[in-house]
């Protein structure tokens, strides 16, 4: 249903406020605004703003909205911080907006050996909680200081870290709750630390891009924290960084827990930032975890020995602290230096190679704009998760273009991505399977595959009320 | 387009280009703003809020970007922006965040434009916040107490006043702790350091509010009107050096007054004491077995990034263990009284200051230290209300200093 009129909104707020305190609802314009736009750098669009934003507290509030959203047959969005990089938060329709803060309770039980979190929680808080008491939040996005749980575990983001180390955020996962699109609630899982053999139905909704189900309630094994080492390697040119990294693998190397790199006129913004020497080539920084200082120093040689076979111009492991910290914000910087330095916004795209030709889906990132209309007017600049295979080229969008060059710049990303995701027979790792990257789902698992995700959406949502329009997306 | 331009604009009496010249600070950085975020978990509303996310700085920024491209400045949407906008500390949390993570962007100027905007609209201040700006107009300060009654604190003790005498240091006290009583004891510990380190200080017989009040809640012209009369005060008396208490005062005099740098030397207390006692080695007599932590007020440590020197202070007295909160230095939570909410009832879902104090127990702290009467006052609220007295008290810098003498 469409709502039309300023009375069937405040009938919409009225009927919600005795779900949740009349407080807790809010349709003022500018929240409206605010919990609908998202990091793209075009603007919001008026005829797609949300009607109400409403803030519960308890799994049985979510679930009296969803049942109350199918009995008038309005969408309902979830938002947790509103991060996503893919447009999922942003709004194809207008609808109601649940606001996921205030469900951001965590406990930690220690006895049990897991913890539990509201989708609400920010990461670093719940890594802060845990890691006073010796243990290990194991994933670690970019957007840290502002992720909520729900946000990650509905896309099992493996953000930063090297999957084939240390494994997704779902591998941590022992049992959701969740609230289903018509309202009814159920837990998944276990509350032991042996996880269900055979079907288990917490995989629908972790990494379930927020289709099938509101999580309210998240609980996690507790990792013991790691011992760390580090290390670097310069190399001359690209190619012999790939190769490099892929003889972690095919030599079978214990890998990593971070493994970033920067193509070497990247990496030399970073480096100038942080008063470090300007390296001759481009970067590799990685972090080797062991259950003592030891075995992470070890396991850092590993993998300094294959990196050493593809001839880097310089490679170490690092002991000094300081120096490690300057290395590593050298990389972290560059995207904000960028935008500040030039006063407009940063745009990446996330390429995956297959293990095999990492050489040749590095060349293709490094020309990742070439031939596209919008964005080769624009420098690019090359950084990623090498050790997960991940490059990420990005630009900087001019803040004078219009809306619509912003609009088509944003799409010409997506296309290039997919294009060479399809080429790698990859796919992201980091932000999500649909809204701006349905297209991309349908080519790489064919339109078979994206009419049974319809489908299973279909059993859980008949009314299609749940994150209306991150399925559909630009399909 | 920067702050000095607009006060170019406001002195030549160009009102249009006054407001176009606010409006380019709000859609300027708007227009850079990356919607990422990343400054709303540092952002004093996201612990006290309710949490829409309106409530938070690229919140506030984009409410009345969006107000002026879509033209939403009517009924009750206009009151919805003033309350938005007037929420804000202005703690500068958001700021510093901005430039370690993202955009760089100037939230606060925009925050600020943004409330002087609505001032020449007639849409702000809260409607609280009038009586202190007609009180600073009339009376010189925002409390709206008698001028001649402001320096009666001083009874019985030996001050130069200036004029006519001079000094070498301006001791500048500020309206809160001159009028306030419960904070008469800061302003004589002060004097009492001051003596103990043989400084040659003076105090101005008819001082007046240094504007920032006025500035933090949109009134420019006021603002303006005051430091042009503390200049003219400055410059007669041949003042060379200001000393003040608040840091409020202090960062207007340093960072808001625009040509006073280049000819006077302003410093916080607790930085002018800590090269003084650096040099002059002060005896402390008295033992202070407590554990202290120290609360950073947020116009000295994420406007100014003094973070040591009050710390400093506190480690020189004997008997004291420094500990600290686990919110501290440029990530320190804001005790909720900047920004113009000393004066105005504000929406806190938690009181920030209550909060504070929790943090400070947690850290097993029996005395809470800061450097600001703002925040002493709303620590001392807080701590009074909770029933907490037998458990923790407030004490600025200055008072434990002395204490300890």
């Amino acid at each position: 249903m469409t709502l039309k009129t300023s009375p069937e909104v405040a009938k919409l707020a009225d009927e919600l406020a005795m779900i949740v305190p009349k407080k807790y609802v809010s349709t003022h314009i500018f929240e409206r605004i605010k919990s609908s736009i998202d990091t793209f750098p075009y603007e919001a669009e008026r005829e797609n703003l949300p009607y109400a934003i409403v803030m519960p507290k308890s799994k049985n509030e979510i679930s009296e909205i969803l049942k109350y959203a199918n009995r008038i047959e309005v969408p309902v969005f979830i938002r947790g911080s509103g991060t996503s990089f893919t447009g999922a938060s942003r709004y194809h329709v207008p609808g109601i907006v649940i606001n996921t803060h205030r469900m951001n309770d965590i406990e930690i039980f220690e006895d049990f050996g897991f913890f539990e979190c509201g989708p609400g929680c920010i990461c670093e808080s719940v890594a802060k909680e845990i890691e006073t008491r010796g243990y290990f939040l194991p994933f670690a996005p970019g957007s840290r200081l502002i992720a909520s749980m729900g946000g990650l575990i509905a896309n099992n983001t493996s953000a930063h870290v090297v999957d084939a180390s240390i494994g997704k955020p779902g591998d941590y996962v022992l049992g959701l709750e969740v609230v289903l699109p018509n309202g009814e609630i159920i837990e998944t899982g276990t509350k032991g630390l042996r996880r269900p053999a055979g079907t288990d139905l917490t995989k629908l909704f972790v990494g379930g891009d927020g289709l099938f189900g509101v999580v309210t309630k998240i609980r996690m094994r507790l990792v013991p924290a790691f011992e760390r080492a580090y290390g670097f390697a310069i190399y001359q040119d690209l190619k012999s960084l790939a190769k490099g990294v892929k003889r972690i693998y095919t030599e079978r190397r214990p890998l990593p827990l971070f493994m970033e790199f920067m193509e070497k006129e990247t990496a030399k913004i970073g480096y100038k930032i942080k008063g470090l020497e300007i390296p001759r080539g481009s970067v590799i920084l990685f972090v080797s975890i062991g259950n003592s200082k030891e075995e992470a120093s070890q396991r850092a040689k590993q993998i300094l020995s294959s990196l050493l076979a593809e001839n880097p111009i310089e490679a170490q492991q690092i002991e000094d602290i300081e120096l490690w910290e300057k290395l590593w914000s050298s990389r972290e910087v560059i995207g904000s230096y960028l935008m500040q330095e030039s006063g407009n916004q940063w745009s990446s795209a996330e390429v995956v190679s297959n293990l095999m030709k990492l050489e040749e889906c590095m060349e293709d990132a490094r020309h990742f704009n070439k031939d596209l209309p919008v964005l080769s007017q624009l420098t690019l600049y090359l950084f990623g998760h090498i050790g997960g295979l991940t490059m990420h080229p990005g630009v900087i969008i001019p803040k004078e273009w219009d809306n619509e060059k912003k609009k088509r710049a944003v799409d010409e990303k997506f296309q290039r991505e997919a294009e060479l995701n399809l080429k790698y027979n990859t796919c992201g790792g980091e932000w999500g399977q649909f809204a701006k990257r349905t297209p991309f789902f349908i080519q790489r698992y064919g339109k078979e595959s994206y009419e049974l995700v319809k489908k299973i959406k279909k059993t859980f949502d008949p009314n299609n009320i749940l994150n209306r329009g991150v399925l559909e997306g630009d399909a | 387009m920067n702050r000095e331009k607009v006060i170019e604009d406001l002195n030549t009496m160009d009102e249009e280009k006054f407001i176009e010249d606010l409006k380019e600070i709000i859609l300027d950085a708007a227009k850079r703003c990356r919607n990422c975020n990343y400054c709303f978990t540092i952002c004093p509303l996201f612990h006290s809020t309710r949490g829409f996310m309106s409530q938070t700085p690229s919140g506030i920024m984009q409410s009345i970007n969006y107000a002026l491209k879509w033209n939403i400045l009517k009924g009750e949407d206009q009151e919805n922006l003033r309350d938005l906008l007037y929420l804000c500390t202005t703690c500068n949390g958001c700021v510093l965040r901005c430039k370690s993570k993202a955009t760089g962007l100037p939230v606060l100027d925009a925050i600020e434009a943004g409330r002087k905007l609505l001032r020449e609209m007639m849409i702000g201040p809260l409607p609280q916040q009038r009586k202190p700006l007609k009180d600073i107009y009339l009376y010189g300060n925002p409390y709206g107490e008698k001028p001649e009654t402001r320096v009666d604190w001083l009874k019985g003790l030996k001050v130069k006043m200036i004029p006519p005498e001079r000094a070498e240091v301006l001791y500048y006290v500020g309206c809160t702790t001159a009028y306030e009583p419960s904070l008469h004891p800061i302003g004589k510990s002060l004097v009492r350091l001051f003596q103990h380190l043989d400084i040659d200080f003076g105090i101005l017989n008819e001082e007046i509010c240094c504007g920032e009040p006025a500035r933090r809640m949109g009134d420019e012209g006021l603002f303006q009107e005051m430091m042009n009369r503390n200049l003219d005060q400055f410059k007669s008396f041949g003042v060379q050096t200001i000393v003040t208490i608040s840091p409020h005062c202090f960062n207007t005099f340093l960072n808001e007054y625009p040509s006073i740098q280049r000819e006077i030397k302003i410093q916080h207390y607790t930085q002018f004491l800590v090269q003084a006692f650096k040099e002059k080695k002060p005896m402390f007599r008295k033992e202070i077995s407590s554990v202290v932590t120290y609360h950073d007020p947020c116009y000295l440590g994420k406007h100014n990034q003094i973070f040591n020197a009050p710390r400093e202070l506190l480690q020189m007295i004997p008997g004291v263990k420094l500990v600290e909160m686990k919110m501290t230095r440029d990530e320190s939570l804001c005790c909720g009284g900047g920004g113009g909410r000393m004066f105005a009832e504000v929406e806190e879902e938690r009181k920030l200051s209550d909060m504070r104090i929790a943090q400070a127990l947690e850290a097993g702290a029996n005395i809470i230290t800061t450097a600001c009467p703002w925040c002493y006052k709303m620590l001392q609220t807080s701590i009074q209300d909770s029933n907490l007295g037998d458990k923790i008290t407030v004490k600025d810098v200055a008072e434990i200093l002395s204490e300890s003498l």
